[in-house]
Formats: C-alpha cells, sequence, structure tokens
C-alpha cells in the first residue's frame, strides 16, 4: 500500500480523486461529500458527490470509491470487477453501473473502482428497523428469483479474463488450505471438516456465476423500492447450489433466509423460479464448505497481522464468531459419521 | 468499593460503549465498539473458563483412551490459566490426528467413534457461544439447516431429478 498517496483520510484523497476523474475524461471535476462508509485491512469503500462538465452545462452524480489495500487479498481484483459489473448491467442485472477504474492505483495509491451510487438503504437494515413497507415473503421471492437469474446468465458470454476457469476441487482447496497453513494447529472439526470435503467433492453439471456473497447486507434497497446487487468481489464460476449454501448461512430475522423466508420456503422458491431441483446432498456438502469458508474469512480479517495482539478490535471480535462455526460443523460431522438422518 | 478483574472489564466495557463511542471520529467508532463487546467476551470467558478448560482436559483425555491424565499433575504444579489452555490445546490437536486416522479407516467402528467425538467437541464448542459476539448464542446455523439436509448421503432421492 502506497501510504503517502493512498489517503486515509479526506483531506488528501479529496483532490486525488478529482485528479484521476479529470484524467478518466470527466471535465473540471469537484468531488465533495467524500465520507468512508467502510474501511478495514483488505479495502475500503467511501462515497462522495462529483460534479463536472463546462461552465453552465454542470452535472452531479453520487458516486463510489472501492479500494483494494491489500494486494494478497482474495477478493476480485478491482479490473475484474469493473468489467464484471459493467457486463452485468449491460445483461440488464441491477448493479451499480461501474465508470472508472485504476487497476495500478495511480494517484490514488491502490487499485480502485469508482461507480455510480445509488441512494438506498442496504436490506438488512431496512428489515431490522421493520421493513420495507412490502410483505416479506414477497421480497424473499423476488430475491430468490433473483438469485436464479444470475445463475442462468451464460458464462460463455461473460468476459473471458474475469474469472478463472471452473475447478470445484481447486476452489476448495483455495479456501481451505490457508486454515491449514498457520502455526498453529487447527480446530479438530476444522481438520475433520476439511478432509471430509477434499474427499467428496460433487460434480457440477451445469457451472454459472455465483455472486458468492449474496446476503441481506449485500442487498441495497433503492429509494425506488426495488434491489439493487452490491459487492460482487468474491464472485466466481461455481456451483448454483453452493451459492445458495452461502445465502443460507445467514439466519438471523433480519437476513433474506430465516428473516424473509424459511429455508425450506428459500429453497422452494428457487425452484420455482428456476425450474430446477437443488440437489441436497449437494447443498449439505456446500453448506459445510460455507461454514469453513467463513472461517477463513473471519480469521482473513487479521490481514498482516503476525500476532494474535497485534489484531484490531473489529478484527479480534469477527475471529472469536469460529466457536459458533465450529459448533456447527461438529452438528454436520456428526450428520456424516451417522450416515445423515435429518 | 474494591472492583476485581472481571468488574474491571465490565467498566471499561461500558466505558467504551457508553462514553467513548460517541466522540471519537466516525471512522473510529465501530473499532471503539467492537472494543467494548471483546472486553465483555473476555469477562464471560474468564468468569467460566478455569473449571470449563479442567474439565474439557479431562474429556478430551478420555475420548483419547482414558489413559490417566498428566493435566491433573500438571495443573497441580502450575494451576494457571495460560497452562490449562495449552493442555487444551494439546489435547485438541491429539484428538484432531485421532479423528483424521478414525476418517481414513471408513469402517463402521470408526464411524461410532468418530460421531461420539464430534458431539464432544460439538458441546465444547457450543459452551463457547456466550464468548462472542458475532452470532446469535443461543441457537447454530446447523440447528436452522437441519431440515434441508439429505436423509441419507448414498440416496439417490435426496439428490432430487434434474438439479441446479
Amino acid at each position: 500500500m502506497n501510504e503517502a498517496a493512498a489517503g486515509s483520510g479526506t483531506d488528501d484523497l479529496a483532490p486525488a480523486l478529482a485528479a484521476c476523474l479529470a484524467d478518466g475524461g470527466y471535465a473540471d471535476p469537484r468531488v465533495s461529500g467524500l465520507r468512508r462508509l467502510t474501511g478495514g485491512s483488505t479495502h475500503d469503500t467511501w462515497a462522495f458527490d462529483l460534479e463536472h462538465g463546462a461552465a453552465g452545462q454542470r452535472q452531479g452524480a453520487p458516486l463510489i470509491l472501492r479500494r483494494n489495500l491489500a494486494m494478497e487479498s482474495l477478493d476480485m481484483p478491482p479490473a475484474a470487477e469493473f468489467a464484471l459489473l459493467g457486463w452485468l448491467h449491460d445483461a440488464g442485472l441491477p448493479v451499480a453501473r461501474p465508470l472508472l477504474c485504476d487497476p495500478q492505483g495511480g494517484a490514488l495509491g491502490n487499485p480502485f473502482v469508482i461507480a455510480e451510487r445509488i441512494i438506498g438503504t442496504d436490506l438488512r437494515k431496512a428489515l431490522a428497523r421493520g421493513g420495507t413497507g412490502r410483505e416479506r415473503s414477497e421480497i424473499g421471492r423476488e430475491l430468490a428469483a433473483l438469485q436464479g437469474a444470475i445463475h442462468a446468465l451464460d458464462t460463455a458470454d461473460c468476459p473471458r479474463h474475469i474469472f478463472e476457469a471452473f475447478d470445484v476441487a481447486r476452489e476448495v482447496h483455495r479456501w481451505t488450505a490457508p486454515l491449514l497453513a498457520g502455526a498453529e494447529v487447527a480446530h479438530p472439526v476444522l481438520r475433520a471438516a476439511i478432509a471430509w470435503l477434499a474427499a467428496n467433492i460433487p460434480e457440477v453439471e451445469r457451472p454459472c456465476i455465483a455472486h458468492g456473497d449474496f446476503k441481506a447486507n449485500n442487498i441495497l434497497w433503492s429509494e425506488a423500492g426495488r434491489p439493487v446487487i452490491l459487492d460482487w468481489e468474491l464472485a466466481h464460476i461455481g456451483d448454483p447450489v453452493e451459492d445458495l449454501a452461502w445465502t443460507m448461512l445467514w439466519t438471523t430475522r433480519d437476513d433474506i433466509v430465516c428473516g424473509l423466508l424459511t429455508p425450506e420456503d428459500y429453497l422452494a422458491a428457487y425452484e420455482q423460479s428456476t425450474a430446477m431441483r437443488v440437489d441436497r446432498k449437494r447443498l449439505f456438502f456446500w453448506q459445510l464448505y460455507a461454514l469453513v469458508k467463513l472461517c477463513g474469512i473471519l480469521r482473513s480479517g487479521s490481514g498482516t497481522a503476525r500476532d494474535v495482539r497485534d489484531l484490531g478490535p473489529s478484527h479480534a471480535l469477527l475471529s472469536r464468531g469460529s466457536a459458533h462455526l465450529e459448533a456447527a460443523m461438529a452438528d454436520y460431522l456428526v450428520a456424516i459419521a451417522g450416515g445423515i438422518a435429518a | 468499593m474494591n472492583p476485581d478483574a472481571l468488574d474491571l472489564l465490565a467498566m471499561v466495557a461500558r466505558f467504551l460503549d457508553e462514553s467513548l463511542s460517541s466522540q471519537v471520529p466516525h471512522a473510529l467508532r465501530s473499532d471503539v465498539r467492537a472494543a467494548a463487546k471483546n472486553l465483555a467476551d473476555a469477562r464471560a470467558e474468564l468468569d467460566a473458563a478455569f473449571p470449563l478448560l479442567a474439565r474439557e482436559c479431562d474429556e478430551l483425555s478420555a475420548a483419547l483412551g482414558g489413559a490417566a491424565p498428566d493435566h491433573h499433575a500438571q495443573r497441580g504444579l502450575a494451576p494457571s490459566l495460560t497452562g490449562l489452555q495449552a493442555e487444551h490445546a494439546r489435547l485438541l490437536g491429539e484428538v484432531g490426528d485421532r479423528v483424521l486416522a478414525l476418517q481414513a479407516k471408513g469402517e463402521p467402528a470408526s464411524c461410532t467413534a468418530l460421531a461420539e467425538i464430534f458431539a464432544l467437541l460439538r458441546d465444547q464448542a457450543g459452551r463457547r457461544l456466550g464468548w462472542q459476539s458475532v452470532f446469535p448464542p443461543d441457537r447454530l446455523v446447523s440447528d436452522v439447516l437441519r431440515g434441508t439436509w439429505p436423509v441419507n448421503m448414498d440416496d439417490e432421492e435426496s439428490a432430487g431429478g434434474k438439479t441446479g
């Protein structure tokens, strides 16, 4: 990370951002209202308003800046995210239109994407505050259909350079290997779950574009009352059932599953909208995989910290969620050892 | 009044959350609140950890074959929390080795032994749900999703026809 140019505060970031926008073809850009929305060791997100154009023809737009701060992040590189968002937008999916990308970082010090900012509230917050004004189950069915629509996109049409070729075993290894690589011996249920996953890689007949993090707080509920899908940095070519299993990992009353529809009803809504039956054996595999993957994500938040005492408070908080994941993984392993009888 | 260690943790957590978090710049606010939650989680763990770790070391030793647990003697020599944590971690490592060996065998008897060990590990992890603030402390995602599981991994019906 280029500390000098990265801009940890708004004072140095705003002029650097204006310079980038000028280089990107925006005439006489003025940046205002710059504020950080999220931040971490791997990426940060900023909201700002842009005014640009010749005198007498000035126009404004609410925009968003997303920077990758860690080069070794498991997230999608900004150039690929930019190409993917453009393709999805052109395909008619409800996503924020991307406007500018610098894969090297240049004046902002880190690779970044600038996209339009859609005004609204993330669905999780909206549900926590009492809802969107629409029937919860109706929204749940709409989101199941939307997830099915993503999975129905033809991967052959997707720009080739965005994704690696599909390989379930490699994808599983990519997320599980780091959990076994640390100096600390992994918890027995984690070791057992990873061993079982590696020995039971499923066959996938029709790989699809998986969002990778399709959950309520990555869905913006626009002021127009429509869902907009955000945060595509974990998107990949995968198994549609894998994507469903990840969505089903989040089950509070403010989440899609359990907040809008029961797990069974969400599956039924997905099956109805796609006319495809969800393979329950594959779903079981991917549910266990999702627990392991989330464990890896919670721990990867430690970023460059070499010692547990170097963790920031938020990362330490997240890492401690491992106890819940280990207990849930143990439930799956008990079921496997018993031949499964749900 | 003379606050003990647990009181101090509760007091600092409350100070961070109620007095300090609203006074710091927006970018730091979530970290301050996380720090307060971390202290509350630490308080819950410290309140329960000593007898719990001792009990769990006994359970893990029994799962490894019931050999006379050396950690009783070790505990007598060094009755510290860090000593118990190290012993607990060592036993977990041994249990992990045992589990992988049983998984590799794949025999019916191995499955029974594995089911017992996993049930024990589930109980032990479950006792820590109140020591974290990421997930609800009162239910596991596995409990919620159990109704979507297949009846039998060898049962073709569980796959269910044309699949997505």
